[in-house]
């Protein structure tokens, strides 16, 4: 897409080059520039005219240029980064040995327009599974990197295993769901989605579909879960939220006791923003405060449930200002929860614990010896010479030993893996300040040895495979040769710095343990069995105990004018339960009003946890002893809880009080409307007959019967 | 408007839609199989991404045609 620059333009460019020299300490006129847009010549005069100054290109200025598509002399790139160095070498004539783009693929890169470069030279020089798979690394922060790759995903999805993944959510889980696609497919696996009935969480928990998913997702956010009804002082409010908060624990734990599958439930990030400020915290209408109370109830549930796994949303967007984990602009459209980047973060932690609950984490943790479990050399400093205790800089090596511990104590095995001469196992035993004994390995290779080769050694020593290894070694080259000798080996790219290491491997995902030891699934067996005791009293064991527990409520009227315009909307925006799908209009709707012999009629759903406002509606013709059901709709949010068979109850009696005798209705399908496909027939209609598409069904006063529901009280409102 | 923008807005419609007929500043909703409230989200979300701007509530609703994208790329500076 790289046009040129006008002439005029140019014209300035070229002075600016000439200046370059002057240019450069101020940077801004030189970074202005699209070097995509300027020929190569130019740069190589630029860079002589530095030169030329004595002034050498700092990496700003290279790593644009290389973005840009250029490509620098070898030496010039020395000491920037592989992936820049990688590019490099692509932006050149096609070399052979450029083909090998090691681990360039799997690393993260921050800057996104050399995200975007490398994935297009990748792609143009034939290195397309490479390229995929550095755009799927990266697409969480960078989603435009996908777009090149369009037709290699769809290829490539098909090579991956399926995981077959039921979402559900309190809001909006649409553009979440699409995002689980690149999510799982960066994780090794190919998502199949089915989504539940918008904010149906509940339902689909206490009767879990028959259809086999893998996996259950629960896609949680605080807004949709529970929003604070300030009409309500505090011990009211509490209470309601302390239902939900009950009515979820109780579902979710009848849920694990049917099912077999794991649950994948993200904790609700705390707000950016207090609603009672200072005292947010701790007081009863505290955002954080209630919060943490949700979190802390499904914590303990996890605790007890080892099939429940919890995804902590705020590991998840760390890498995002709190202010941007949410849209609210998209919230108020159409009730997503989440920003875009955030719901990818987020897609992308579920697609991690869908792979450790897969694959479990690996199993052996081989380490180096100098300047990575020790700083300094061995054999050039001495024992007593080496780095590691408490002082200054030992002490990010004493830390970074505590962390190999902690991953020890969960289950991994650690070995020593080498170039070095033998004694300095002693170390370990002589050393004061470094806190791993030998015995804390259960195998090493110290020698001279290349290490992919002993790494297999070390593998058939302990008895698994070298794919279950992490390999972690300062030095560029070791973990060059090691990925290309051993591909199966993990090899992730440790930190130059040391002090960054720590934290570093703390975050390194694929060592996150899912389920720990024996002991633990043990545990939350025996805890499975206390539950089960107590849940005998426990509310909401059933889908019916449920609806029962709801105290629901439908009152039906007539349409008025307040009422108009939400009639006309829902006529133009309901797809799913739509029976004829007409988009009447507020003007249609209108001439119905004004005609005795139509009638309009809405309802507004409510419940002990609030009101869902006007959620169904009907229009219907009346014609002396005959009315025919023009349109029936009602909204996704009131799905499932048989509202709609107390609304046509209750509607049908108004019109046999009106003298009708018999009603007809019609189902006409449409791509989005399949789940009423039956509801006529189900809630006692006779099929009558068919036109084209359509389903014409009837009901006859005496013979048929009058729908209801238990569980919804309706009343009318005159 | 540049072309440089057109054609990336047509990139988009492409990516989005996976539309690949004709564009120009009168096309509709109607005109764009799947163009439906909930793609109208991810074509926004992708015109945001992509040019780094963000849209208000009404800007979102104000896009009746390709037109308004450009006219509110415009105003954005994109």
């Amino acid at each position: 897409m790289a046009k040129n620059y006008s002439s005029e333009v140019e014209a300035l460019i070229d002075a600016v080059l000439a200046q370059a020299a002057s240019c450069l300490q101020d940077k801004a006129l030189l970074q202005s520039i699209d070097w995509a847009k300027i020929e190569g010549d130019k740069v190589s005069n630029l860079l002589k005219t530095l030169d030329g100054a004595g002034k050498k290109a700092p990496p700003w200025l290279l790593t644009a240029l290389i973005s840009a598509g250029h490509q620098m002399d070898e030496p010039r790139v020395e000491r920037l980064s592989l992936p820049l160095k990688f590019l490099n070498r692509l932006n050149g004539p096609a070399d052979p040995d450029s083909t090998t783009s090691l681990d360039v693929a799997s690393r993260r890169i921050e800057d996104k327009d050399l995200a975007l470069a490398l994935v297009k030279q990748m792609k143009a020089r034939g290195l397309e599974n490479d390229a995929l798979q550095l755009a799927l690394t990266n697409w969480d922060t960078s989603p435009q990197l996908m777009r090149p790759m369009a037709s290699q995903m769809k290829e490539h999805l098909e090579e991956l295993p399926e995981a077959r993944l039921r979402v559900l959510g309190y809001s909006t889980t649409h553009p979440f769901c699409e995002d689980l696609a690149p999510a799982f497919a960066g994780a090794g696996f190919k998502a199949v989605i089915d989504e539940a009935n918008f904010g149906e969480v509940i339902p689909e928990l206490l009767r879990p579909a028959e259809v086999a998913y893998d996996a259950y997702i629960l896609y949680l956010d605080a807004q949709g879960f529970h929003t604070h009804d300030w009409r309500l002082d505090t011990g009211a409010s509490l209470q309601m939220l302390n239902d939900k908060i009950d009515l979820l624990v109780s579902a979710l734990a009848s849920f694990a006791s049917q099912s077999a599958h794991p649950i994948f439930i993200n904790t609700l990030p705390l707000p950016p923003t207090p609603a009672v400020g200072f005292l947010d915290q701790h007081h009863g209408d505290g955002d954080n405060a209630n919060i943490k109370l949700v979190n802390e109830r499904l914590s303990e549930l996890a605790a007890q449930q080892s099939q429940i796994v919890l995804i902590d949303s705020f590991v998840a967007m760390s890498g995002i200002a709190p202010t941007s984990w949410s849209d609210p602009k998209m919230w108020f459209y159409g009730r997503i929860p989440y920003s875009a980047e955030a719901s990818r973060a987020l897609a992308g932690n579920f697609a991690k614990a869908w792979r450790a609950e897969k694959n479990g984490p690996p199993k052996v943790l081989a380490i180096d010896l100098d300047n990575t479990m020790w700083g300094g050399i061995f054999g050039e400093d001495g024992v007593h010479g080496l780095q590691c205790g408490d002082d200054f800089p030992g002490n990010a090596f004493k830390a970074m030993q505590s962390e190999f511990l902690r991953l020890k104590n969960q289950g991994m095995i650690l070995a020593i893996l080498s170039k070095n001469d033998p004694t300095a196992i002693t170390a370990f035993t002589d050393h004061p300040g470094i806190i791993l004994n030998e015995d804390d390995f259960v195998a090493h290779r110290i020698n001279w040895t290349p290490k992919p080769q002993n790494i297999q050694e070390l593998a058939a020593e302990i008895n698994v495979g070298i794919d279950s290894f992490v390999f972690l070694d300062d030095s560029p080259h070791e973990r060059e040769a090691m990925r290309a000798l051993a591909p199966q080996v993990y090899t992730p790219e440790l930190p130059d710095d040391p002090a960054q290491r720590p934290g570093w491997l703390r975050s390194l995902s694929k060592t996150w343990p899912i389920r720990l030891t024996k002991e633990d699934a043990e545990r939350s067996s025996m805890y499975l069995a206390r539950r089960k005791a107590s849940e005998m009293q426990s509310s909401a064991a059933s889908f019916e105990d449920y609806l029962a527990g709801l105290e629901q409520k439908l009152i039906l009227e007539e349409v008025s004018h307040a009422t108009l315009p939400r009639i006309a909307q829902m006529h133009q925006k309901t797809n799913q339960f739509n029976l004829t799908t007409k988009r009447f209009d507020e003007s249609d709707i209108k001439a119905m009003m004004d005609d005795d012999s139509e009638m309009v009629v809405l309802g507004r759903a409510g419940d002990k946890f609030g009101d869902h406002g006007i959620s169904i509606c009907a229009t219907i013709a009346i014609d002396g002893d005959k009315a025919d059901l023009k349109t029936l709709l009602m909204s996704c949010r009131v799905i499932g809880r048989e509202v709609e068979a107390a609304f046509l109850g209750a509607l049908l009696a108004k019109l046999k009080e009106r003298g009708v005798k018999t009603v007809t209705a019609s189902y006409i399908p449409t791509e989005k409307n399949v789940i009423v496909a039956d509801f006529y027939g189900e809630q006692g209609l006779t099929k009558s007959a068919t036109k084209g598409d359509e389903t014409i069904y009837e009901w006859r006063e005496g013979s048929s019967p009058v729908p209801a529901s238990l569980y919804v009280e309706t009343l009318w409102h005159s | 408007m540049s072309n440089d923008v057109r054609a990336e807005v047509a990139e988009i419609f492409e990516d989005v839609f996976e539309f690949e007929g004709d564009l120009n500043l009168k096309t509709t909703p109607d005109d764009v199989p799947g163009w439906d409230s909930l793609k109208h989200i991810a074509l926004v979300t992708t015109l945001e991404q992509n040019f780094d701007i963000s849209l208000s509530m009404d800007e979102m609703h104000e896009i009746q045609n390709v037109g308004d994208i450009h006219t509110i790329l415009e105003r954005h500076g994109a």
